[in-house]
């Protein structure tokens, strides 16, 4: 039974999940498909300003949970409440009026991003979606890119000449130019370094407090987002099987799979301090 | 093999349902074999209406589908109105024509198109590799039409080649003379042909064979040691050969279907003038012959090239579409 | 312990590979010539394993690329030399680079999916590299193949060896790219970020394997990572490089306990933050400030001080030589003048 906490005050959760399930086919002849279900019976909520960290090994459905909540995938059953209103079965026509709120960071910066683009072009992409004309494109775009830490001057840079971190700002930037209210951020760290993920980390906390966004932020690594969260969910196998604040799961975790996580995670930490101190 | 089963049963369908379709498209086309003798003032409707029964055209268009395949069944494929005679043997007659000229040019083609793909590949940003990337632009880009005719224009201006109405005939001719007649009669349309075909053939495998260059394994394969020539015929032919393999499909499918302007063009007795007047003179059941001749060989050289691929990409062989 | 190869070694030192103050240039599609390594000196002996620590752009693959000639058509190197086997490697021809590659010499690339040949099955990808160095017949090759299998740790080695690279997960493909790059038992190993696109249980395995090798055939291992733990555990002594420049050297003890040079201490920092044992609560992270120095052209003063905590006026207008704190340490700094 995943046992949900509420990361805000009560009856305030600006994103809710309830019930979400997902099943993908799998293979089979067209009298008789096998599925097999990604995630099953989801539940969580993120309050206004805050951030929760979805853990798990490959294949365990964080993907999955993330593209629903982004309606990149509809779910096949479940609500999925934005401030308030549920988007889960929205046609594509309601939803393209939700879209701009929420908005998703993939995970490799280097496909993500069209490298033939300027950075201009590739931020201003969805502003062109949305037909605002180009001067307004412009200053908006002149906006974003000094939020994310990088030059107004470097917008007519190509997108080839920025490397992978930069890229991932850029991202961040195109995502912001829709203002959104909710940023989900799938696997966005993994590849890069560690100064330039603490470099990222860093400018999402910024932008958080400046914006009060709302934070999915879906990992394998979690000796990364235990710093980063304010409430972690661990998946297995398609469903959560434990949630709770950082704290409380860090100090006291209770399932198979949280231990198991926070035990690599601990191993990492103590080689680095036992093998340094040992003697070469 | 289950996917061979699976292929040829569609392929079967596939058949069937074109020939419907060609029934009723000709159905529904206007005109018919006797439009011409319905205005000479000396035949009588009589006769015409004679004639229609005794072709059967005046039977309802099921019933007509249901004798044509019974005639397919006995290989007669219909009767020919013009020729008064049985279509399949009409189309065979040509059909064989049509196959020395193509399969010639095919032949000619791949293996030409092939190492000139692989060599340009090979050294891409050469100055003779600029310069055909330019004339194949060139060529692809103007219609087949147009470069028949100019290069027959060029043959005749300059009496490059005799030109004569037909083959040799007769008794007493040797062997000899008859194998340098006919290369005489098909250099044209045969340089015709591999000259349109090379373009579009040598674009598309030095693109692929481009692209497996940039591949990490390739890098990783010059990396462990192993010399240039092992890695491009060992490592790199093998992964880039998928689009050449649907490529070769294409001619295949095209062996039957793909020379018929030019045929006419240069005069080569093959299917291309005989569906050409067929066409323009209704005769209905040699028409569609020759449309289910071509459809043949297209869903037959497709067949071949799904047979090659799955020979080939072990990827298709072992069904690894990922769940992922 | 079987030790492989008959390698002679530098008569002079106990050096197996010595680079002596290299230089790489690329070439931009503007017309400027960009610095990638500047002055690169390092000395990898029989049998250890340096590590070679740094950001992305840093240069970390150019100097893998350039030890065994494999660099990009518009690089350039400048000055320098690689000496290995008392010769210059820089000055061999590419017929004998092709002779060390795979054989003395050998590199695993970073992505292992795209490292192997989609459509050759995985024990014909190893049997190519032996074929390409080694006079053995089918069957003592097929026998080698089985071997190599095994010691990377298969356990059917006969089946896995008719299997196409899309059968595989990602860290068996790993294993099969180091078994390839291990067939012809090379002294030398460079190992390019080998770890950074696996996750936890699978890096540990990777990790077991190439110290493995270095107990059990005393191969020598360049390894080029961003990752600190990867260092903590594998590297003897590893080497700090910054934007094209070796910033600090020192073995694995000294630079964990008593980093020198600013970045190093920046980095090892941020490492020990982002630990699990800090009460989890939201916190930034101890950020170097400002921006990664990559695709900076030739610059005169240090490369780190723009963003160096500890910089001064010197640091601008002049590049910090390299100097001997003790043997086998350095660092390039000019907190630690004469």
């Amino acid at each position: 039974m995943a046992n949900s906490v509420r990361t805000s005050e009560p009856n305030h959760p600006f994103l809710r999940v309830q019930g979400l399930s997902k099943r993908y086919l799998a293979g089979g002849r067209w009298h008789r498909r096998v599925h097999m279900a990604a995630a099953i019976e989801i539940d969580f909520e993120i309050g206004k300003g805050k951030t929760l960290a979805l853990v798990g090994a490959s294949g365990s459905g964080k993907s999955t949970v993330a593209r629903c909540v982004t309606r990149l995938e509809r779910p096949d059953a479940g609500q999925i409440w934005l401030d308030g209103r549920d988007i889960a079965q929205l046609s594509r026509r309601d939803l393209a009026l939700v879209r701009p709120g929420i908005q998703m960071i993939f995970q490799d910066a280097v496909t993500s991003i069209n490298p033939r683009f300027s950075a201009a072009e590739a931020i201003e992409e969805p502003l062109r979606i949305q037909g605002k004309n180009s001067s307004e494109r412009r200053s908006i775009a002149e906006k974003v890119i000094q939020e994310v830490a990088l030059s107004p001057a470097w917008l007519d840079r190509s997108v080839m000449q920025f490397s992978g971190g930069q890229r991932q700002r850029l991202a961040i930037a195109r995502a912001l130019t829709t203002q959104p209210k909710v940023l989900v951020l799938d696997e966005a760290f993994t590849g890069l370094d560690l100064s330039t993920q603490a470099q990222i980390a860093n400018l999402l906390l910024d932008l958080q407090a400046a914006h009060a966004l709302t934070c999915l932020v879906i990992s394998h690594d979690l000796t990364l987002v235990t710093n980063m969260a304010d409430a972690v969910a661990v998946m297995s196998h398609g469903r959560i099987v434990e949630q709770g604040s950082t704290r409380q799961i860090v100090r006291d975790p209770k399932h198979e799979e949280t231990k198991k996580l926070l035990s690599s995670a601990k191993t990492a930490e103590s080689q680095l301090a036992r093998r340094a101190g040992a003697s070469a | 093999m289950r996917y061979l089963g699976r292929t040829l049963v569609r392929a079967i369908l596939l058949l069937a349902g074109i020939s419907i379709l060609c029934f009723l498209f000709t159905e529904m086309a206007p005109g018919s074999f006797f439009d011409e003798l319905r205005l000479n003032p000396q035949v009588s409707p009589e006769t015409i209406a004679n004639l229609r029964s005794r072709y059967g055209l005046d039977q309802p268009l099921v019933v007509r589908y249901g004798r044509w395949v019974k005639s397919a069944a006995r290989a007669d494929f219909g009767y020919s109105i013009a020729y008064n005679a049985p279509v399949a043997p009409l189309l065979w007659g040509r059909a064989k024509n049509t196959l020395l000229l193509t399969a010639t040019g095919m032949l000619l083609t791949w293996l030409i198109s092939l190492p000139l793909g692989v060599w340009l590949a090979a050294r891409r940003g050469h100055m003779l590799d600029q310069a055909f990337s330019i004339a194949s632009s060139f060529v692809v880009s103007i219609p087949e039409v147009v470069i028949a005719v100019a290069l027959l224009a060029i043959v005749v201006r300059w009496r490059l080649l005799p030109l004569s109405a037909g083959p040799l005939h007769g008794e007493g001719i040797s062997l000899r003379t008859h194998v340098q007649d006919l290369a005489t009669r098909m250099l044209l349309p045969v340089t015709i042909l591999v000259f349109v075909e090379s373009a579009i053939i040598v674009r598309h495998v030095r693109a692929s064979v481009l692209e497996v260059l940039g591949t990490p394994f390739v890098q990783a394969a010059h990396s462990f040691g192993i010399c240039r020539a092992r890695v491009l015929f060992r490592h790199v032919l093998p992964a880039a050969a998928s689009p050449a393999i649907s490529l070769f499909g294409f001619s295949l499918a095209g062996l039957v279907s793909g020379s018929l302007l030019i045929e006419v063009i240069c005069g080569w007795p093959g299917l291309g003038p005989l569906i050409l007047e067929a066409t323009l003179s209704r005769d209905l059941y040699l028409v569609i012959g020759g449309i289910m001749l071509s459809a043949l060989f297209m869903v037959g050289g497709n067949l071949i090239a799904d047979l090659m691929l799955l020979a080939a990409d072990p990827r298709i062989r072992t069904g690894a579409l990922d769940a992922h | 312990m079987v030790i492989w190869g008959e390698w002679r070694l530098d008569r002079s030192t106990d050096n197996l590979l010595s680079i002596h103050r290299l230089g790489v240039t690329y070439s931009q599609p503007n017309g400027e010539r960009l610095r990638a390594l500047d002055e690169i000196s390092l000395e990898l002996r029989t049998g250890e394993v340096l590590g070679i620590l740094g950001e992305s752009g840093c240069g970390k693959s150019t100097l893998a690329n350039a030890i065994l000639g494999l660099l990009p058509g518009h690089a350039r190197t400048e000055n320098g030399q690689i000496v290995f086997h008392d010769r210059d490697l820089l000055q061999l021809s590419e017929p004998d680079l092709r002779q060390i590659r795979g054989r003395t010499i050998s590199m695993i690339s970073q992505e292992p999916a795209l490292s192997l040949n989609p459509v050759m099955t995985v024990g014909t990808q190893i049997a190519e590299v032996l074929r390409a160095h080694l006079p053995l017949t089918v069957s003592q090759s097929r026998q080698r193949v089985t071997d190599l299998l095994w010691e990377v740790g298969f356990d059917q080695p006969a089946r896995i060896c008719n299997v196409y690279p899309h059968q595989l997960s990602g860290g068996q493909r790993q294993r099969i790219v180091i078994a390839q790059a291990i067939a012809c038992q090379p002294a030398v190993l460079i190992a390019d970020e080998p770890t950074s696109k696996l996750d936890g249980p699978l890096r540990s395995e990777i990790m077991d394997l190439l110290s493995g090798l270095r107990q059990n055939h005393g191969t020598a291992i360049l390894v080029i990572s961003h990752d600190l733990t990867l260092m903590a555990e594998l590297a003897d002594r590893i080497a700090v490089m910054y934007a094209g420049r070796i910033v600090e050297i020192g073995t694995r003890r000294e630079m964990f306990l008593r980093p020198l040079h600013p970045y190093t201490q920046a980095l090892l920092q941020l490492a020990q933050s982002s630990l699990v044992t800090v009460p989890g609560a939201k916190h930034r992270f101890p950020q170097i400030e400002g921006e990664s120095a990559s695709g900076v052209a030739m610059q005169a003063g240090c490369r780190f001080e723009p963003r160096c905590p500890d910089r001064m006026s010197i640091c601008v207008a002049h590049c910090p030589p390299e100097v001997a704190r003790e043997p086998a340490r350095s660092v390039s700094c000019f907190k630690y003048g004469e």
